[in-house]
């Protein structure tokens, strides 16, 4: 019964790898950025250039995750199947905080109003900062393992899910998504609001490492003490203590750092996972594992041809969104009544306002 | 419309599975066919009626704003072209729908007799069997006989077999045909639901064709602005395509119960057994309050854009006019973050 995963099935637990580790890295300085929203503008135009540096590319991120569960529903159906009816509430939850985020940033402008902005940005905060730690907990859960018996059916409430390593995990998300952001803010905004959130950036990241070490420490012994776990929560720590340091030199590598931290944490939850989809916490024996979860090779098969065709049409899109909005914004951006695309052609040299009757954007 | 066609196939393998293997040492079917599943016959048809309802629906909803906009003595020309482009584009595209909705029924009575009869509350076999247009019945899940029942002759067995006298079977007979080939159990779905919502999806469907005839013969003889009547309807008229998108899927898949993949595998057995009524109850509420909330800010943004209408409103008397215009009234909704 306890197979080794094929080629193919290995290669496709590596691939859901990539994409969650693509979400968490992408979407991470979103869910950083959306909690900073109000603690770091201090006027609409400031507000309005952080929800800015994210607005065009958020929900192209968030794709990541899509993409992550549908491969996941498509690759290995009993895993999916085990988790999603396992976490049933959780998922609600985590669901209920990523819509009400996503329509933050599409009610946010519509009404001109500052009791109404003031509510999104506090929507915004608020849903960041709950998916932010609900990926945590969950994750936590996953590698640790849940309570099942030997038909996979998760018997777990959803207090059940809260014990202190899981909420441990979740805090290592939050805090280390806060400091992401903030880093992501250094490179992309200017002046005052810049200087801000390299502030912030300064002041997080010890807690982010601190916490990101004891969590790694406590999944090393939680695994125990499995060698390739050991040494990748090294690599993850380091990284992680690392950014602080980063930071003094230049906000560039800070931020690179930031990412490669984000990168090995799920790495090694994911290395503790394997070969397994879903470990037992009541029976190792009845462990859910890839083989057992994983759909025919001829599924497999199909997959692969699939992903090798759209996925770099999708990541050549995606990375030409972060090309088109790569300019850094600040508050003189958006005092004036221009449109972002105004913005764009105006520092891209285009000359002119955008649209009939928009102001210039003014330069400092 | 590539997503549509994915969501349709997916949906498409639940009514009518094809390119499978049911693999008995794992209990599952496993796809063995990627090709037929992709040209399923089922989504073949789903699809254009889908997208062509799509059409259909945003049509609506353009003819209802211009009517808006016109009731309100603010029709200009960007609602007479507006109007000149959605009622002929809803025409085509409602009566593409109910085509290929006509082409889906004959496949239905091919691969889901039960979901035909259930459709019609047809309890026994017939040749030239009529199309009910009301009926009542007891208010049970399976009533057995219909207090009043109006119909037109023949009109069933054209809808489902395309011929004057075809066959179309009864429910008692599926069910007896069914229990044959699944074994003991009850393979009729609830039959006040199948029957109702397949009528408000076809009524729906012939109110919005009478209404964008109407409105072309009316901009046709260029009597459109004083037809106030036409005006108040259209603007009802918005929800008609929503209320057949509905319907129709409610019809599709509760006409398809007790199966979740029809003949493979049970409602009953698909459930989570860890997922209990109290889960359910909690998500649901859940649901509808969140979405309710989105249902009334979004409902009301919009209606807020379409007061606004497509021109600026003229400045109001009296007012000196700005020397800056800004470019719209509010520049963060063009984009929205």
């Amino acid at each position: 019964m306890h197979t080794d995963p094929d080629f193919l099935q290995t290669l496709w637990f590596i691939l859901i790898g990539v994409l969650l580790v693509g979400f968490f890295i992408l979407e991470g300085f979103d869910f950083g950025v959306g909690m900073l929203v109000r603690g770091l503008g201090r006027d609409k135009a400031e507000r309005r250039a952080l929800i800015h540096t994210i607005g065009p590319v958020w929900d192209g991120n968030e794709v990541w995750l899509l993409t992550a569960g549908g491969a996941t529903f498509a690759a290995f159906s009993g895993w999916y199947a085990t988790t999603f009816s396992g976490f049933y509430l959780a998922l609600f939850l985590v669901l209920a905080a990523l819509i009400v985020r996503g329509v933050s940033f599409e009610f946010w402008g519509k009404v001109q109003s500052n009791r109404w902005s003031s509510a999104w940005e506090w929507a915004l905060c608020i849903s960041s900062g709950v998916a932010a730690l609900l990926f945590g907990v969950a994750w936590a859960n996953f590698v640790h393992g849940v309570p099942m018996g030997p038909n996979h059916v998760i018997h777990a409430s959803l207090l059940d899910l809260l014990h202190p390593y899981a909420l441990l995990g979740g805090l290592v998300t939050v805090s280390l998504f806060l400091s992401h952001g903030a880093y992501f803010l250094t490179l992309r905004t200017k002046g005052e609001l810049a200087q801000r959130a390299a502030l912030v950036a300064h002041r997080v990241a010890p807690v982010a490492a601190v916490l990101t070490v004891g969590f790694l420490v406590w999944t090393a012994a939680d695994q125990s003490w499995d060698a390739v776990v050991v040494v990748l929560a090294i690599l993850a720590a380091a990284a992680a203590v690392l950014i602080p340091v980063a930071l003094d030199r230049s906000p560039t590598r800070a931020f690179a750092g930031s990412c490669v931290a984000i990168a090995l944490l799920f790495v090694v939850l994911l290395a503790a996972l394997f070969p397994n989809a879903v470990p037992s916490s009541t029976n190792h024996a009845y462990d859910l594992t890839l083989v057992a979860a994983s759909s025919t090779s001829y599924t497999l098969t199909v997959m692969t041809v699939v992903a090798v065709i759209f996925v770099p049409i999708v990541l050549a899109y995606q990375a030409w969104t972060y090309w088109v909005f790569r300019h850094r914004l600040g508050r003189d951006d958006f005092e004036g009544p221009a449109t972002p695309i105004a913005v764009i052609e105006h520092k891209l040299g285009n000359g002119g306002p955008a649209t009939t009757g928009a102001q210039p954007p003014t330069v400092v | 419309m590539i997503s549509a066609y994915f969501i349709l196939a997916a949906n498409s393998w639940m009514q009518h599975p094809v390119g499978y293997v049911v693999n008995h040492a794992t209990h599952r079917a496993e796809l063995k066919d990627i090709f037929s599943v992709l040209t399923n016959s089922t989504v073949l048809l789903a699809f254009p009626h889908t997208i062509f309802g799509a059409f259909a629906t945003a049509s609506m909803l353009v003819i209802g704003i211009c009517a808006f906009q016109l009731l309100r003595k603010r029709g200009g020309d960007v609602v007479s072209r507006s109007l000149r482009l959605a009622l002929p584009i809803g025409t085509v595209a409602v009566i593409l729908t109910m085509v290929f909705g006509h082409f889906q029924g004959i496949l239905m009575e091919q691969q889901q007799p039960m979901k035909m009869a259930a459709a019609e509350v047809l309890y026994h076999t017939k040749k030239g069997a009529s199309f009910s247009i009301f009926a009542t019945g007891d208010f049970t899940r399976f009533p057995g006989h219909l207090s009043s029942d109006l119909r037109i002759p023949h009109a069933l067995s054209i809808l489902a077999t395309a011929t004057w006298n075809g066959t179309v079977d009864g429910i008692d007979q599926i069910q007896a045909a069914e229990v044959k080939k699944y074994g003991p159990g009850n393979y009729t779905p609830i039959l006040g639901v199948t029957y109702w919502t397949f009528r408000l999806m076809i009524g729906a469907g012939t109110l919005m064709l009478l209404l964008t005839l109407a409105g072309m013969v009316l901009v046709r003889r260029k009597k459109m602005d004083g037809a106030r009547w036409f005006q108040r309807l259209a603007i009802i008229a918005i929800f008609l395509p929503i209320l057949a998108n509905w319907t129709g899927w409610i019809f599709t898949e509760m006409g398809r119960q007790p199966w979740v993949v029809y003949g493979l595998l049970r409602t009953s057995n698909a459930r989570s057994p860890n997922v209990g009524l109290g889960d359910l109850i909690i998500t649901l509420t859940g649901y509808i309050v969140l979405y309710g909330i989105l249902i009334a800010i979004g409902g009301w943004l919009m209606f807020r854009e379409i007061k606004h209408g497509p021109e600026p409103p003229p400045p109001p008397p009296g007012e000196a006019v700005p020397d800056e215009l800004p470019l719209a009234p509010n520049p963060d909704l063009v984009l929205s973050y």
